[in-house]
């Protein structure tokens, strides 16, 4: 079904960070790099992009909270999600209910179905929904140079332990997302919060899919 | 009267009519005048649809030639222009159907358009089932967007309402634009703004289009295909103005050439035209002024129709004797001009009963015009002709008007003619006649197939059936509209429709406005609804402040008229469903998809007697063509014994009346029989064709029955005539070369029928002719 959107449905839409998925390495990929052995000194934003983009890909499982203002609990979502650098991005929500949304290039896409609709849209449209996902899919794909555009970077922690801090640079996202912040162990991201501008805040956690 | 002032009188008028060609006289574009006046209220109905109904000012562009995203930015960015351009009232490309302004009216009146609002909507158990489900939307990704409406709107009735609209599903989207289904188009679907089918805007929005996308994408590599009818209507135009420029340039050439090789005189050839123009000028003047301008197909067709006029001072010419005055040989010829010319004039006033606005318009134009060109051949041309000005025996056209003169035998032939053809076009009469509007129309059949395709994939309905409601008040009809709508909306969960669109889902009736507003509960009670509905959910206190507070105010929300909507997001979607025309309020149902007939005609049936019916475009319009075609064959028929009626008291005898008519009617079904082997059907156009054969034919049989003074004056109109014909072949000829079906039509008519009509002529009086001298000699 396409709906008739606003671009403030979108907003709010993006807002929510619903869209969010990101991250999470790379199952499966145990071979450690080269690079990570040798140079062991700095750890640095440039090295942990370095690592992160030599992967590539990856599937994982998540559990999501959200915490809205007016709910007296978050609400909780599980599913998994796969990542292909540079830009596909997959969500599969199985509970509380089954949806599937695919952000591949600029194009965004809604699957529900049960009710057996699908819907879709441009990114192009939705400037600030570019922004976020692009925060997130250029933190998954190591893309320093294009995170560095949009975001002012933090890296704090460890190469065994990391967080790094993307607070927007942008007014007009500044005026919906506060900070999105990822959280990871060596090429492993573990955790991804999304703070909104309202106060509301997505916080999902991410784990190697076993299967 | 002197010479002088004929010539002063002429002059006068002449530059009185060209002044007032200059200065008064405007062109038409509008088409509706060609369409019939309407006699009942479903024809009345059907030619404003026709005319301006849903669909004709729709317009699918389509963008091919590049890669998916390239195409797409274009779509993009072309339907941003569209939608801010003057020209063109909606685009939609499957983007941001609705701004921000009208998301918020909507919103605003939410409680007054929402199909899901009812008593029960804000009860406890309801609040509580509806608030549970809002909790898991809000947890995916798809929910978030009714997170910032949700303490308004907890129970959805915008998203209700968006949904109800919804109703072209399942085009495919790339990259947020339509695509067809192999994703080698990117498809938008604009509407021009127009007042009724004015060609001249449909023009400028066309060529807007096609600008736009050159500038966006400057490369020429993108193919723009716009299909509907305002496309075909100002391609054919612009075909027609071609063909026309062409032809008329090539049949100039080629009378010009017979003129020459016959009279050898540029003097003479120049003369020819004086007739002519006078009665173009004479025929644009005083149409303009009846009929307060002129429709540009009346000007064309009857530019075409004055070529004939040319014929007049060719006869003058031949029976020019030297010595003698131009007036003298006019004076000779004129009784049977005279009746020519009147007898031409009284079969184009069959279509002053027509029932088409352009057609008497038409009809005035050739009448005007034909009685100019023969009053100026009488009586101003032989003003400008000398003594000394003969017809050269030297024309090498004289042998054969010498083979017409001297056709000996056969006119048992042209009876036989009549009655082979006569029974061949009986035998047929089932495949004569064209019933198929479609067929009818100048578009190129390529085109409808692709207009076709487009609307496949954009799944909208083709206009083919439409349910139509019409009242005397817009209340009664809206109430009516949602009593169908209602049907319809059973038969469509029943699968027995697959999709239709009406006003009422845009546009409530006060009285179900009402009813919504009366179903909102008092403020506390909604409260204590509330507090009910949420003891198990986990809703802080006070979420639902927002919606409480502006709920109790919804009932102070002015109710929605068709007045107070204009130039808002209603007003353009109910626009071509639910107007006011004529003092009658009109609503349509229009379907998409596949839809079970049987069903609707029942539903249908029992609302007939308060303004329902079910209209199908096309065998609706087929039928009145049909109608009109009857009507107009039998006015011809009428108007062919008023001829022979006239031409009784002119010839003075049923033998000579009878010399006449019998060639040229088989001159004419003969003409029929041989396009209907040919694989040809008729129409209304082969029926004005028709109508200028027998003003041609009469010319050429009253001139062949002439009593001649000596052999040599008959030579000269044998010669007379072979010139008219061929300069009326070449007219013609060149016409039926036109890629126009309609002028197509008219050109393979009149060629085929005016030739027949000179040889049968012939064949026939000749032979009466040298009975009668064979008996008076025994």
């Amino acid at each position: 079904m396409t709906m008739n959107y606003s671009f403030k449905f979108l907003k709010v839409f993006f807002l929510t960070g619903i869209l969010l998925l990101p991250g999470w390495n790379v199952m499966g990929q145990t071979k450690p790099i080269a690079s990570t052995k040798t140079e062991v000194k700095v750890w640095s934003i440039s090295n942990l992009m370095a690592s992160l983009s030599s992967v590539g890909k990856g599937t994982a499982i998540f559990k999501e909270e959200r915490y809205i203002s007016f709910l007296s609990e978050p609400l909780i979502s599980k599913g998994n999600l796969r990542f292909q650098s540079p830009d596909y991005l997959f969500k599969h929500t199985e509970s509380p209910k089954d949806e599937r949304l695919v952000v591949f290039e600029d194009e965004v896409t809604i699957t529900n179905l049960e009710k057996g609709l699908q819907q879709s849209f441009s990114l192009n449209d939705f400037p600030q929904l570019r922004g976020l996902l692009d925060g997130i899919r250029y933190t998954l794909a190591g893309n320093i140079e294009e995170l560095n555009k949009s975001y002012k970077l933090t890296l704090q922690g460890s190469q065994a332990d990391w967080q790094i801090y993307l607070s927007p640079k942008l007014k007009t996202m500044q005026e919906l997302i506060s900070n999105i912040n990822i959280l990871g162990k060596g090429q492993n991201i573990y955790k991804l919060e999304i703070f909104e501008s309202n106060g509301d805040r997505t916080i999902m956690h991410i784990e190697p899919n076993q299967k | 009267m002197t010479p002088n002032k004929i010539f002063l009188i002429w002059g006068a008028l002449l530059s009185l009519a060209i002044g007032s060609c200059l200065f008064n006289s405007h062109v038409e574009t509008e088409f509706s005048q060609f369409l019939p006046r309407s006699s009942t209220d479903q024809e009345q109905f059907l030619v404003d649809q026709l005319r301006q109904g849903p669909g004709s000012q729709i317009i699918i562009i389509s963008l091919k030639g590049n890669d998916i995203k390239t195409l797409a930015k274009t779509s993009s960015q072309l339907g941003k222009f569209l939608r801010i351009s003057p020209l063109f009232s909606q685009a939609l490309n499957g983007e941001k159907l609705m701004d921000e302004e009208s998301i918020d009216f909507i919103f605003r009146n939410r409680y007054l358009l929402s199909p899901t609002l009812n008593a029960n909507r804000f009860k406890a158990d309801e609040l509580y089932k509806i608030l549970s489900e809002k909790l898991i939307s809000l947890s995916i990704s798809s929910g978030s967007l009714e997170k910032q409406f949700f303490q308004r709107d907890p129970t959805g009735e915008l998203l209700s309402i968006l949904s109800s609209w919804n109703n072209k599903s399942s085009i495919l989207k790339k990259h947020g634009v339509w695509f067809s289904k192999q994703l080698k188009k990117a498809l938008l679907v604009a509407e021009i703004s127009s007042n009724g089918f004015d060609l001249d805007d449909f023009e400028l929005a066309i060529n807007y289009v096609r600008q736009k996308v050159a500038e966006i994408h400057t490369e020429p590599d993108i193919i723009v295909d716009i299909v509907g009818p305002p496309a075909y209507a100002v391609a054919s135009r612009a075909s027609i103005k071609r063909d026309i420029t062409t032809l008329s340039v090539i049949a100039t050439l080629l009378v010009i050439g017979i003129l020459f090789t016959a009279y050898r005189s540029i003097r003479l050839i120049l003369l020819s035209l004086i007739p002519m123009g006078s009665a173009i000028a004479a025929s644009i003047a005083l149409v303009s002024l009846i009929f307060n301008g002129i429709h540009g197909i009346t000007l064309a067709f009857g530019i075409v129709v004055l070529g004939v006029a040319i014929d007049y001072p060719i006869h003058l010419f031949n029976h020019l004797q030297t010595g003698k005055t131009a007036k003298c040989s006019m004076e000779r010829i004129w009784p049977t001009m005279r009746l020519g010319v009147i007898t031409t004039i009284l079969g184009y006033f069959s279509m002053f009963f027509s029932g088409f606005d352009g057609l008497i318009q038409l009809a005035s134009f050739s009448v005007i015009g034909l009685s100019t060109a023969a009053l100026v051949t009488r009586f101003v041309l032989p003003l400008f002709i000398s003594k000394k000005l003969s017809f050269p025996k030297t024309s090498p056209l004289i042998p054969i008007a010498n083979l017409i003169q001297n056709q000996g035998r056969g006119s048992s032939i042209v009876i036989v003619m009549l009655f082979l053809s006569l029974l061949f076009l009986s035998f047929n009469h089932k495949v004569l006649w064209e019933n198929d509007v479609a067929q009818l129309s100048p578009v190129p059949k390529k085109q409808i197939e692709l207009d076709k395709a487009a609307r496949e994939e954009l799944n909208m309905s083709d206009a083919g059936f439409v349910v139509a409601i019409k009242g005397g008040n817009e209340q009664g009809v809206l109430e009516m509209t949602e009593t169908l709508s209602n049907k319809f909306d059973l038969l469509k969960q029943n699968g027995e429709i697959e999709g239709f669109d009406s006003a009422s889902k845009y546009l409530p009736s006060m009285k179900t406005q009402k009813r919504r507003l009366n179903d909102i509960p008092k403020s506390a009670d909604i409260q204590k609804n509330l507090l009910l509905a949420t003891e198990n959910l986990p809703f802080r206190p006070d979420t639902f402040q927002p919606f409480v507070d502006e709920i109790s105010s919804a009932n102070k929300s002015q109710l929605l008229t068709s007045p107070n909507i204009v130039g808002t997001i209603l007003h353009t979607r109910i626009k071509n469903l639910f107007f006011k025309q004529n003092d009658a309020w009109y609503s349509m149902i229009t379907f998409s998809g596949l839809f079970n007939r049987e069903k609707l005609n029942r539903e249908i049936a029992k609302y007939n007697q308060q303004g329902v019916f079910g209209l199908e475009l096309r065998k609706a319009s087929n039928d009145m063509v049909i109608r009109y075609r009857n009507r107009a064959l039998l006015l011809f028929g009428l108007g062919l014994i008023v001829i022979i009626g006239t031409l009784r008291i002119g010839l003075r005898s049923w033998l000579a009346t009878s010399r006449v008519v019998i060639p040229l009617t088989s001159a004419i079904l003969t003409a029929a029989a041989i396009l209907v082997i040919f694989g040809i059907k008729f129409s209304l156009f082969h029926l004005a064709a028709s109508l200028l054969v027998l003003g041609l034919g009469l010319d050429y049989a009253l001139f062949f029955n002439r009593e001649e003074i000596n052999p040599s004056d008959r030579l000269k109109t044998c010669h007379a005539l072979l010139v008219c014909n061929l300069s009326t072949l070449s007219v013609f000829g060149a016409l039926s070369f036109s890629t126009t079906p309609v002028l197509t039509a008219i050109g393979l008519t009149v060629a085929l029928g005016s030739f027949l009509s000179l040889i049968f002529s012939s064949i026939f009086a000749q032979n009466v002719f040298m009975k009668l001298s064979n008996n008076n000699s025994n």
